[in-house]
């Protein structure tokens, strides 16, 4: 009972710290599991899959309803993110789990500095009444107190991105958020909140591509995945409420201290060092 | 008070209805798989240790369900979420198909086919 009362709480601090910056709280879930509750890296990557979809749909359904979510683009990256999810789903089952656990390790370093230092200014509001092309968008900004209009740049860049996220979401259990949310959010030129909310709601057919997969193949473990997805669903209710009145910055920064300290025990682990 | 939504160049605003509809189907989606879950663990607390499987098992699913077994509600309940993600992309394929936006219409019926395609090989290889 204690076992699985601390998987769900594993998923209720990743479903929560992931809805709020738009990750699908992946990034957090597999090394909890694997590193302080002793479950299999394959049954940590497929109940992680499940618990993106569930921190993709519970943290959508308030921004989604905010209108903060940009349809038309989300779709659009959902190809790309799509095809790299069941490549990944592929060669991920087929991997060791020294190498998932390298690999993982390094991209969440990766991840972690990003949240760490990115620092860039809003992009420029176009004129009331200017063209938005066919995927810009607006939102009303409650927390700011006005409308934000903005058009989306360098689709191809987005595309390629979604691309390689996808197929480390299969690859690795995670949603990829911790590469489209930056690469909208810096190259393509979608405001933060927007970012996260449109991220979000992808993150559940990326994450849905892959655990498709597991799940057919008989993988996913019931007694690891519900925990997780029911303390994942009440903690992306949750945080996906908190982002709308909390500066999400701080809070990347925070869950960048985490993921560093987690990444760097995924990587001696993976060599074969345990730190307990 | 809250502005109108905004307006783009193809004349696809940010429609309070459809994000409400969107909504709405991921709560529902979500509402349905956290409550197969739950059956399926109060079934198994009543029936105690072992009455679930390790693995998740699509084959055996009907016959799970027809059963009563606990496994099988909770993998049903596992299988609703996974189709909430794609029951959106179908919601949005009719809402771009309606307002004649074709080129969207047809990214989300390519997401669509991606899945399903995702879900063939899954099942191929099961």
């Amino acid at each position: 009972m204690t076992h699985i009362i601390l998987l769900a709480i594993v998923g209720f601090v990743g479903g929560a710290f992931g809805s709020m910056v738009g990750l699908g709280g992946g990034v957090f879930i597999i090394p909890a599991l694997t590193l302080f509750l002793g479950v299999p890296i394959h049954a940590a990557i497929s109940a992680s899959l499940v618990a993106v979809v569930a921190t993709s749909t519970a943290g959508s359904i308030a921004y989604v309803r905010q209108e903060l979510t940009n349809f038309r683009l989300a779709v659009s990256l959902e190809t790309a993110l799509t095809v790299g999810a069941l490549t990944g789903g592929f060669v991920g089952a087929m991997l060791d789990r020294e190498v998932l656990s390298a690999v993982f390790g390094g991209v969440m370093i990766v991840v972690s500095v990003y949240m760490a230092t990115s620092r860039k200014a809003a992009p420029a509001t176009p004129e009331e009444g200017a063209d938005l092309g066919r995927l810009g968008a607006g939102y009303y900004d409650g927390r700011a107190g006005h409308p934000v209009r903005y058009r989306v740049h360098r689709l191809p860049i987005g595309l390629v991105t979604g691309l390689v996220a996808g197929n480390v979401s299969g690859l690795l259990g995670v949603g990829g958020g911790f590469l489209t949310v930056p690469t909208m959010r810096l190259v393509m030129g979608v405001p933060m909140r927007a970012a996260v909310a449109t991220s979000s709601l992808m993150l559940g057919v990326t994450a849905c591509a892959g655990a498709i997969v597991y799940f057919a193949r008989g993988l996913v473990d019931p007694t690891v995945a519900v925990p997780v997805v029911l303390g994942v669903t009440a903690g992306a209710l949750l945080g996906s409420r908190l982002a709308l009145r909390v500066r999400s910055s701080v809070l990347a920064i925070v869950l960048s201290i985490v993921l560093f300290a987690l990444s760097v025990q995924m990587i001696l682990s993976a060599a074969g060092i345990r730190l307990r | 008070m809250r502005p109108a939504p905004q307006e783009t160049r193809v004349g696809a605003p940010a429609d309070p209805r459809v994000a409400r509809a969107v909504s709405r189907l991921l709560l529902a989606g979500l509402l349905v798989a956290i409550g197969l879950m739950l059956v399926g663990a109060v079934l198994a607390a009543v029936r105690g240790a072992g009455s679930v499987d390790d693995l998740s098992s699509i084959t055996r699913l009907p016959h799970l369900l027809a059963s009563f077994d606990a496994t099988g509600f909770i993998d049903l309940g596992l299988l609703v979420l996974l189709a909430t993600p794609a029951a959106r992309v179908v919601a949005l394929l009719v809402v771009f198909a309606a307002r004649r936006q074709w080129l969207f219409a047809a990214v989300s019926f390519a997401v669509i086919v991606i899945l399903a395609f995702s879900a063939y090989l899954g099942l191929a290889l099961a």
